[in-house]
């Protein structure tokens, strides 16, 4: 196998995994938070209507939540920068470690103390999407940009165009190919993740958030094993 | 470490968690909207908005609970009393979720209604029920609060 092939295979295995996971922590957060904890567009939004409406309580805290996630995403850098000249495995591994060490602690909060109360809810939707900025951070980072999994707009956007590219080129180039299937891939896992999300979480509850973090720790192993 | 001792990467941290700090200090400081939603409230408006025909909304909320009471108590254990005049018609326990955009209402059977609070002050409430992003109007819920409560 040539190294873009590997490349390619792995920014696939990256995108379906982590997409998967983004999947099933922001519908196991609609479900139990009411709170979105991937869809940061939709919490602009709200924090423009917010805004508006003089409502003060809200706005502040869908700003905190929009800023935990840019600072997810610019620890996870700041961690691949740290390591990635003399540790590259860890380079790689610490963002996705620390995501699963914060999903463990919300999993295991919420399953055995979670009272319900607003406090907690505001707090846990904030470590979810601290984790999901920390997610597409490291994956946006490690893939050149190719992959970003936590937010479908952009990927149906660029997967409308090269479908159509596909369909009117006579040669169709190996780097439309390659784009086609990533992004094909994490669209379908990422609906895949959903409801499983959805299913789990019914039968689980909060349990699911161990599901989540076990999904992530087989992509370090998968990492691990690819160097 | 070369890349952590620039002085623009530091103080770019530095601004980034004193804004996070001053934000959830002001949040935590203010009221908290479970602290305000305590206390008894008063229906005074029941109004249904953005509607063709007003059958159709009547005919999905008319089993809600609500139309039992003329006022609610809501007390900071999570547990909420409707009342007919001085009678307590039902109770139930409550829980605001999201980002404190939602009240969720437990009955003793089981059964919860969702209702989206849109306004919550010291002195009012409005809630509209949650009947499904389908239907083509919204039932609008008005509460005053009463001043001894």
């Amino acid at each position: 196998m040539s190294i873009s092939q590997q490349k390619e295979q792995n920014h696939i295995f990256l995108g379906g995994t982590t997409a998967a996971a983004a999947a099933m922590v922001n519908v196991a957060g609609v479900m139990v938070f009411f709170a979105y904890t991937a869809n940061i567009t939709g919490h602009v939004a709200t924090l423009a209507e917010e805004l508006v409406k003089g409502h003060w309580y809200q706005t502040s805290i869908v700003f905190i939540w929009l800023f935990l996630f840019f600072m997810g995403s610019f620890t996870a850098q700041s961690l691949v920068s740290l390591f990635e000249e003399n540790k590259p495995y860890l380079s790689h591994a610490a963002p996705i470690l620390l995501e699963v060490v914060i999903l463990l602690i919300v999993g295991i909060y919420g399953h055995l103390f979670y009272h319900e109360s607003l406090r907690e809810t505001e707090l846990l939707v904030a470590c979810l999407i601290f984790c999901m900025g920390l997610q597409n951070g490291m994956v946006a980072t490690i893939s050149a940009n190719k992959v970003k999994t936590t937010h479908l707009t952009g990927l149906i956007t660029d997967l409308g165009r090269e479908v159509s590219s596909a369909l009117l080129k006579k040669n169709i180039s190996d780097e439309l190919m390659s784009n086609l299937k990533l992004h094909a891939t994490i669209l379908f896992f990422y609906v895949i993740g959903g409801i499983l999300g959805g299913y789990f979480f019914l039968m689980f509850d909060f349990q699911v958030f161990y599901l989540v973090a076990s999904l992530l720790a087989f992509v370090l192993y998968y990492d691990f094993n690819n160097r | 470490m070369n890349w952590i001792r620039t002085r623009r990467y530091t103080l770019f941290i530095l601004l980034g968690l004193l804004c996070l700090f001053l934000l959830a200090v002001q949040t935590v400081v203010r009221l908290n909207p479970e602290q305000i939603i305590t206390g008894q409230w008063k229906e005074t408006g029941w109004t249904y908005e953005n509607i063709d025909t007003r059958n159709f909304v009547y005919h999905d909320i008319k089993l809600t609970r609500k139309h039992e009471a003329e006022s609610w108590r809501i007390t900071s254990d999570g547990r909420l009393y409707f009342y007919n005049g001085q009678d307590i018609a039902a109770e139930a326990t409550w829980k605001i979720k999201g980002r404190a955009h939602v009240l969720q209402i437990t009955y003793e059977d089981g059964s919860t209604e969702l209702y989206n609070i849109k306004e919550l002050t010291n002195d009012y409430m409005v809630l509209n029920f949650d009947i499904g992003i389908e239907s083509r109007g919204i039932a609008r819920l008005v509460f005053h609060k009463l001043k001894n409560s």
